[in-house]
C-alpha cells in the first residue's frame, strides 16, 4: 500500500498559552511545539498497515519547529520516507495548509490507486475547519473522519468511524481515499532515543518546493484571549469524616441521599 | 602395603588407574571445553582490569567466604566442607600422580603423619557438617532451597569419600599389629570395631578403601560438571571477574565491548560472557530469592530463576544440534516479559549472593531488548515520553521544575548565575510531586537556616535518569545525562547535593565526569554535618521511638547508613531497628522505574506493605523515618492499606530537622 | 444579515440529537437580533417524522433520499450545499461532533463560505456576527467575526441549553428534490459498544473517576459508592485507555457527554476534554489532592485531598444516613 500521513504540529498545551501583544497570535516565548496527537495515531495506523499490508509509509509535514525531531522519530519508527515541505505552518490556517498539500498529492504518480493519505481527524487548533475533508474535497478523494480502526483488502478499505460514546459504524470506501484518524487500533508505539538517534544520522528528509498560498488565513479573526477562571468552587474542608458528612449533606440537598 | 600393587579381578592396579583416570579426566575435559566454548559464543567484555584488586577480592570471598556466613546455619557447615574439600583435593591429585606413578619416590598423601592428621580430624568435622546440612535440608529447608536429587547425591559422596578416609585408615592399623597413634585419631579409635580381623584381609580392606576414595573422587570429577557443583570450579572465577572487585555496585555499564549494547539481548548469546558465567556459578542456594522483594510480594520473578533459566537455555540450546525455528525464544518462552519487569532494582540478591552474581545488570540488559522493540507498557510508555520531552517523569513543563520556591516565597541563588557552594540537584519527585512540595521547602529552609551556601539549576535540570536507564531506554539516559552535564558545565559550584537518593547513585557513580567529579552528598549526609559542626541550632528537643529506613540506593548502593542515624539522635529521637535494617534493608517497591508501572497481577502484599508491617510490629514506634522522596509516595500509600493511618506516620528525615530546629 | 439561518439536523439511530435543539436555540436568538428566518435542515430517508419535533425552526427542509442515511461527511455536504443554494441561507450551524465532523469543511470546500470551528458562543451586534470558539483544548479562545454573517458555525455540544430548541409547534415542512450522488463510503453496519451494561446518560448521579483513582483495585470503592447512590460509575480518558473500564463509561470528548444531577468527579484534574462531557451537570463535586487542579474552577464543591482516603468514609456515612 501507498501510505502517506501527514504531520502536523500544534502548541503544546503542557507549557501556558500566553497570547501577544497584538491579540492575535500566541506569545511565542514560551511557546513549544508538539505533534499533533491524533497525527500520532494516524501514523501508528499506517505502520500497522504497512506491517501487515505491505508498502511505504510516507510522512509529510510543513515546516515547523521541532518538526524535524518528528520526522526522524517517524521514521526510527518504521516511515520509509520523510518529506518536508519549507513552508512555514505557523501562521496558515486549515485551508491554506491544505491547498499547499492538496499541490503536493498533485504531483503525477503522487497517488496510486492503493493510497491511502492518513491526516489525524482533527487538531486543537483547527479553527477553519480539518484538514482531511479539506484535503478530500480538493483532491475529489472519498473521505470518512473519526476513523478508529483500517482494514485493507482488494483496493478496498474497511474503517471503523466512532460516534460517541462508544458507539461505532463501520464504512467501505474504494482506494485512494482520505482517512481522518482518531486513535489507532494500538496506541502509538514507544520508539527508544538510541533508534531516533540513528535516524538521525542515516537518514534524510525530503523536502518538496510548493508554492506559498495566496491567502494564508480564512477567517478574520479579531482576537485571542485566554478564558477567564470560573467562580471557584465552594471548598468543603476538614478531617475525611467531616468532610464527608458535608457531603452528605450536600448529596442530601440535591435529593441523591 | 600400597594399594596400586594389588590386582582387581585379575587387573593390575597400575593400568587399571590410568586407564580410569584417563577416562574420568577425559569427560571433565570434554565437558568443560564445551562449557567454555558456550560462554566463548557470548559477547565479549573486559573483566580484566586491576587483576590485583580482583585477586584480593576473590581471595577473600573465596578462601574466607564472608558471604556463606550471612545465613548462619549452614555458614560454618560449608566454610567446613569447602576446606575439606580443598584439602581432600590436594591430597587426591597428590595419591593420583602417586599411583599413576608408582616409582616415585614420594609417599601416598595419609603416609605423611600430619597429612593423615588433618585429613582424619577434617573427614569429622566434614561428616558433621554434612549431619548440619542434612538436618538443615530435611527438617528446616529454607523457601527457594531446591531440594534436588543432585544436591543430596553429591552430599553422600561427600560422605562417602569421608567415611573412606576414615574406614582406611582403621584398615590400616589393623593390618599394621593394631598400633594406634596420635597421628591416625579417628583411625585409631575406629579401628578397634575391626580388630578380630585378619592382617591380611585388613590390609586388602584398607587397599579397597583407597579404591573406593579414588574411584568416589574420580566419578565426582565427572559427575560436577554436569551438576550445580559445577560452582565449585566457576565460582573462584565469578568471583575473580565480578564488577564489585572494581567497580561501583550494580554497574550497568560494560566496558571493552566490541558491539553496541544498548539494544540488550533477546537470545542467549547476545549476553557477555560474565553474564552467562554467572549460571554456572549459582549454587542453588535461594538466597537471592529469600531476598527478593518481587519474591516475597508474589510478583513472577525469582532472581535465582533468571540466572538458571539462562543457564539451562544456554546449555539446552547452544550444545544440541541446532534447529533455529523450533528453538524457544530466551525471551517470551523460557524467561517472561512480567518476571523482567517485576525487579525493582534493590540489589538486595546480588548484595547476598555468595558467589557475587550480577542479576540486575543480567535484568537490565534484558528490559533493553524489551524497550528496544517497544515492548514497554501504556503508562511506562507515557512516562518515558514525558521525560524525552520534558526532562520529568510527571509530564509537566520544565520551566515549572522550580515552582515549589515560589509557592513557599524562597529566594533560592541561581546557580546558572552565580556562585555557589552546593548545587542542590532537586530531582522530579521533590521538584513535582505534590506530596513532596511541603517537605522539599522545608528542606530550603533548614538549609537557609544553616547558612550553607546553596543553589539550584532551575529550569536547566532533567532528570538525572537513574530509573530510565534501569527500565532499559539506555538512549534516553544518555539524553538525560548529557543535558544534565551540559547544564552542570555552565553552574558554578563546588559540591552535588541531592535529595533523592537514586539521582544520588548516578550523579556520583554513573555520570562521566572525565576525572572532575564533583563531592556528591546526599541530603541527610549534609543535615549530619551542619548538626556535628554545630550549624543547626536545635529550639525543640524531640521524644520518642523512631524506625528508620533504609533506600536501597543510599544504603547498599551506595553504603551510607550512619549519617541519618546520627542526625535522628542528635534531634533527640530514639531509633529502633526493623530486623531488616542497613545492607538488609527492604525496598519499597519503587525502583528501578516500578513505581510508574502498575501492578496488573494480583500480588499478595506489596512490598511497602510488608515493610510498614515489619515497622508496625517494633513497640512504642510511631514514626516511620525515610530519607528518599518515592518512600514518602510508597509508605504512606501503604500505611493507608495496611491500615495503619493515625498509628504510624510517615516522615522524611528533613520533616523532623524542620521540627526540631524551628 | 437577512439571509436565513440554516440548521442542520443531526440524527443517531433515527433519534435527533441534543446537538440539533442546542443549536436551534442558538439560531433562534440570532435570529431574532437579526430578523432573518431559522430553517432547519433534515436529510435521510427517515426525515418525514423527525421534522414535527423542530418546531422551534421557522421552516424544515427535508431531503429524503436513502443515500443521505449514514451518509459520509462529504455526500451530506453536497446535499447541503443544494439546501443553502435552495434557502439563499448566509448562516449554517452544524454540530462540532464526531456524527458531523467533517461535514462543515467539505461544505465549506464546496460553498466557498468560510468555517468556524470549536463555536461556544454567537453573537450578532451591529450587523456583526462573532462566534466565540475554543482553541487549544479550551486554553484560548478566539473571536471571529464573519461578514455579513455569511459562514458555517461548527457548534461544541453543551455550549447552549438544549430547551430553547425545544417547541411544540409543528412547523412547515418543505420537501427538497435534489439529485444525491451514491456516497464514496458506504455504511455497513454498526458497532455496537463492547459493554454497554450501563447507559451513564440516563444517570440521576454518576461517580467519575481519574488518574487520582491509581489502580483498577480502588475503582471498587468508586463502584461502592455509586452503588449506594443508585448511580454508576464513569470515568477520564486515562482510566478507559488502561482498560480499567469499558469504552461505554467515558465521559468526555471521546465519550458520552452527561448531564446528572450530581457529579461527583474523583482524582480528575478537569482537562477541557473531559470537562467538555460532564459541565452540564447541576452539581458537580470534586475531590483531588491538587489544590490547583482546574477541575476546582468549575466545580460547585471542592475538597482537596485524597480520593481513596475520603470514599470509604463517604459510603459508610451515607450508608448511615440512609438508615435514619
Amino acid at each position: 500500500m501507498n501510505l502517506y500521513v501527514l504531520l502536523k504540529m500544534v502548541p503544546d498545551t503542557v507549557e501556558e498559552l500566553n497570547v501577544s501583544a497584538d491579540g492575535q497570535s500566541l506569545d511565542s516565548e514560551f511557546l513549544r511545539f508538539k505533534l499533533s496527537e491524533p497525527d500520532d495515531h494516524a501514523l501508528e495506523q499506517a505502520l500497522l498497515l504497512k506491517e501487515k499490508h505491505g508498502g511505504t509509509v510516507t510522512v509529510v509535514a510543513l515546516d515547523a519547529p521541532e518538526v524535524d525531531d518528528v520526522l526522524f522519530t517517524a521514521l526510527a519508527k518504521g516511515g520509509d520516507r520523510a518529506v518536508k515541505i519549507p513552508i512555514a505552518q505557523a501562521g496558515l490556517g486549515t485551508a491554506a495548509s491544505a491547498g499547499v498539500l492538496a499541490a503536493f498529492f498533485a504531483a503525477p504518480g503522487a497517488i496510486t490507486p492503493d493510497t491511502l493519505l492518513l491526516p489525524g481527524s482533527q487538531a486543537i487548533d483547527d479553527l477553519e475547519g480539518e484538514l482531511a475533508p479539506l484535503l478530500a474535497a480538493a483532491l475529489n478523494l472519498p473521505y470518512v473522519g473519526v476513523v478508529c480502526g483500517v482494514q485493507a483488502a482488494d483496493g478496498k478499505a474497511t474503517i471503523l468511524k466512532e460516534f460517541a460514546g462508544g458507539l461505532r459504524a463501520e464504512f467501505e470506501v474504494a482506494l485512494p481515499a482520505v482517512l481522518g484518524i482518531q486513535s489507532a487500533e494500538k496506541p502509538p508505539r514507544y520508539v527508544p532515543v538510541a533508534k531516533v538517534r540513528a535516524a538521525m544520522k542515516s537518514a534524510t528528509i525530503d523536502t518538496a518546493e510548493l508554492a506559498p498560498p495566496d491567502r494564508p488565513v480564512q477567517l478574520d479573526i479579531a482576537r485571542l484571549y485566554k478564558p477567564e477562571a470560573a467562580g471557584r468552587a465552594e471548598m468543603v474542608e476538614g478531617a475525611p469524616a467531616d468532610v464527608a458528612d458535608k457531603l452528605v449533606d450536600v448529596l442530601a440537598k440535591h435529593s441523591v441521599v | 602395603m600400597d594399594p596400586v600393587k594389588i590386582t582387581w579381578f585379575g587387573l593390575p592396579g597400575v593400568p587399571l588407574l590410568w586407564v580410569l583416570t584417563l577416562m574420568a579426566f577425559g569427560v571433565f575435559g570434554y565437558r568443560v571445553g564445551q562449557l567454555v566454548g558456550l560462554l566463548r559464543r557470548g559477547r565479549y567484555e573486559s573483566r580484566f582490569d586491576q587483576p590485583a584488586r580482583r585477586l584480593a577480592h576473590a581471595l577473600k570471598h573465596v578462601l574466607l567466604q564472608p558471604r556463606i556466613f550471612n545465613e548462619r546455619a549452614i555458614g560454618l557447615p560449608h566454610f567446613l566442607i569447602f576446606w575439606g574439600f580443598v584439602l581432600y583435593a590436594g591430597c587426591f591429585n597428590w595419591g593420583l600422580v602417586r599411583g599413576l606413578f608408582p616409582f616415585l619416590p614420594v609417599p601416598y598423601p595419609d603416609e605423611v603423619r600430619v597429612v593423615g592428621w588433618f585429613l582424619e580430624v577434617f573427614a569429622v568435622l566434614v561428616l558433621v557438617a554434612l549431619g548440619a546440612a542434612l538436618v538443615r535440608r530435611v527438617f528446616f529447608a529454607p523457601p527457594h532451597l531446591h531440594l534436588s536429587l543432585d544436591a543430596n547425591l553429591i552430599l553422600a559422596l561427600i560422605g562417602l569419600l569421608m567415611v573412606s578416609t576414615v574406614l582406611g585408615s582403621a584398615f590400616r592399623i589393623v593390618g599394621e599389629g593394631g598400633h594406634t597413634s596420635a597421628w591416625a585419631p579417628v583411625g585409631s579409635v575406629v579401628h578397634g570395631a575391626f580388630a578380630g580381623m585378619a592382617a591380611d584381609t585388613a590390609r586388602r580392606w584398607a587397599a579397597g578403601m583407597w579404591w573406593v576414595h579414588m574411584m568416589g573422587v574420580l566419578f565426582f570429577l565427572v559427575y560436577l560438571p554436569y551438576s550445580k557443583h559445577l560452582h565449585l570450579l566457576a565460582a573462584p572465577f565469578n568471583v575473580f571477574f565480578s564488577q564489585a572487585a572494581t567497580r561501583p555496585v550494580g554497574d550497568l555499564g560494560v566496558r571493552g565491548a566490541t558491539e553496541d549494547l544498548t539494544a540488550g539481548a533477546s537470545r542467549w548469546q547476545e549476553l557477555t560472557w560474565k553474564q552467562l558465567l554467572g549460571g554456572f556459578s549459582c549454587a542453588e542456594c535461594g538466597r537471592c530469592d529469600r531476598a527478593c522483594p518481587a519474591t516475597a510480594s508474589g510478583y513472577p520473578l525469582e532472581p535465582q530463576q533468571i540466572i538458571q533459566k539462562v543457564k539451562n537455555h544456554m546449555v539446552g540450546t547452544g550444545l544440541a544440534p541446532t534447529n533455529g525455528n523450533s528453538l524457544p525464544k530466551l525471551i517470551g518462552d523460557v524467561i517472561t516479559e512480567k518476571e523482567i519487569w517485576a525487579c525493582t532494582t534493590c540489589m538486595a540478591c546480588m548484595n547476598i549472593c555468595a558467589v557475587w552474581n550480577e542479576q540486575v545488570p543480567l535484568i537490565v540488559t534484558l528490559r533493553r531488548h524489551l524497550v528496544s522493540q517497544g515492548q514497554v507498557e501504556r503508562t511506562l510508555q507515557d512516562v518515558l515520553g514525558n521525560l524525552q520531552r520534558y526532562g520529568n517523569s510527571f509530564g509537566k513543563s520544565d520551566r515549572m521544575r522550580a515552582k515549589w520556591t515560589q509557592t513557599a516565597g524562597l529566594k533560592i541563588k541561581d546557580a546558572r548565575k552565580e556562585p555557589v557552594e552546593y548545587l542542590w540537584f532537586v530531582g522530579d519527585y521533590a521538584s513535582y510531586d505534590p506530596r513532596c512540595e511541603d517537605i522539599t521547602q522545608k528542606t530550603a529552609r533548614v538549609f537557609a537556616q544553616a547558612g550553607l551556601d546553596f543553589g539550584l539549576l532551575y529550569d536547566a535540570e532533567r532528570n538525572a535518569g537513574n530509573d530510565v536507564r534501569r527500565i532499559g531506554e539506555e538512549g534516553l539516559f544518555e539524553m538525560l545525562r548529557d543535558k544534565n552535564l551540559q547544564a552542570l558545565g555552565k553552574a558554578q559550584f563546588k559540591k552535588l547535593l541531592t535529595t533523592d537518593p537514586h539521582t544520588y547513585h548516578t550523579l556520583k557513580n554513573e555520570y562521566p565526569w572525565n576525572g572532575h567529579r564533583p563531592e556528591v552528598l546526599h541530603y541527610t549526609e549534609v543535615l549530619d554535618a551542619l548538626l556535628q559542626a554545630g550549624k543547626l541550632p536545635l529550639r525543640t528537643r524531640l521524644a520518642g521511638r523512631v524506625t528508620y529506613h533504609d533506600p536501597c540506593y543510599l544504603g547498599r548502593y551506595n553504603g551510607i547508613y550512619d549519617p541519618p542515624r546520627r542526625v535522628l539522635r542528635a534531634l533527640g529521637l530514639e531509633v529502633v531497628e526493623m530486623p531488616r535494617c542497613r545492607d538488609r534493608s527492604y525496598c519499597c517497591g519503587a525502583g528501578g522505574g516500578r513505581i510508574w508501572m502498575e501492578d496488573t497481577e494480583k500480588i499478595r502484599e506489596r512490598p511497602a506493605e510488608n515493610r510498614i508491617r515489619e515497622a508496625a510490629a517494633l513497640s512504642g514506634v510511631t514514626t516511620f523515618v525515610v530519607a528518599c522522596p518515592k518512600d514518602i509516595a510508597m509508605f504512606r500509600d501503604a500505611v493507608k492499606t495496611t491500615g495503619q493511618e493515625g498509628r504510624m506516620a510517615v516522615k522524611d528525615l528533613a520533616e523532623l530537622v524542620a521540627e526540631a530546629t524551628t | 444579515m437577512a439571509n436565513p439561518i440554516l440548521v442542520l439536523a443531526e440524527q443517531v439511530r433515527g433519534e435527533l440529537a441534543d446537538i440539533t435543539f442546542e443549536m436551534l436555540g442558538a439560531g433562534r436568538a440570532l435570529a431574532i437580533a437579526s430578523g432573518a428566518p431559522l430553517y432547519a435542515a433534515l436529510l435521510g430517508s427517515e426525515a418525514a417524522p423527525l421534522a414535527a419535533k423542530l418546531g422551534a425552526a421557522d421552516k424544515v427542509f427535508t431531503v429524503e433520499h436513502p443515500h443521505l442515511d449514514l451518509a459520509p461527511a462529504g455526500t451530506v455536504a453536497a446535499a447541503l450545499k443544494g439546501l443553502v443554494d435552495h434557502t439563499q441561507a448566509g448562516l449554517v450551524l452544524l454540530g462540532c461532533t464526531n456524527v458531523s465532523l467533517g461535514i462543515g469543511s467539505m461544505l465549506a470546500a464546496h460553498s466557498g463560505l468560510p468555517l468556524v470551528n470549536f463555536c461556544r458562543a454567537i453573537t450578532f451586534q451591529a450587523g456583526t456576527l462573532t462566534c466565540t470558539s475554543q482553541l487549544f483544548g479550551g486554553k484560548i479562545l478566539s473571536d471571529v467575526k464573519l461578514a455579513d454573517g455569511r459562514g458555517i458555525v461548527s457548534v461544541y455540544p453543551g455550549a447552549f441549553p438544549v430547551d430553547a430548541g425545544k417547541h411544540d409547534g409543528t412547523p412547515p415542512v418543505e420537501k427538497v428534490d435534489l439529485a444525491v450522488e451514491a456516497p464514496k463510503a458506504v455504511f455497513k453496519r454498526y458497532v455496537e459498544p463492547e459493554t454497554g451494561d450501563v447507559d451513564i446518560t440516563k444517570q440521576d448521579v454518576l461517580v467519575g473517576v481519574g488518574r487520582g483513582i491509581q489502580t483498577q483495585d480502588n475503582v471498587q470503592l468508586a463502584e461502592d459508592l455509586a452503588q449506594i447512590l443508585g448511580g454508576a460509575v464513569c470515568a477520564s480518558r486515562p482510566v478507559i485507555d488502561q482498560g480499567w473500564l469499558p469504552l461505554s463509561r467515558q465521559v468526555g470528548k471521546s465519550g458520552m457527554t452527561v448531564k446528572p444531577r450530581v457529579y461527583l468527579a474523583l482524582g480528575i484534574s478537569g482537562a477541557p476534554e473531559h470537562w467538555e462531557g460532564m459541565q452540564n451537570a447541576q452539581c458537580i463535586i470534586a475531590v483531588n489532592t491538587d489544590p490547583k487542579a482546574p477541575i476546582f474552577d468549575g466545580a460547585h464543591y471542592g475538597v482537596v485531598g485524597d480520593v481513596l482516603e475520603l470514599l470509604p468514609v463517604l459510603t459508610e456515612k451515607i450508608k448511615a444516613r440512609k438508615a435514619t
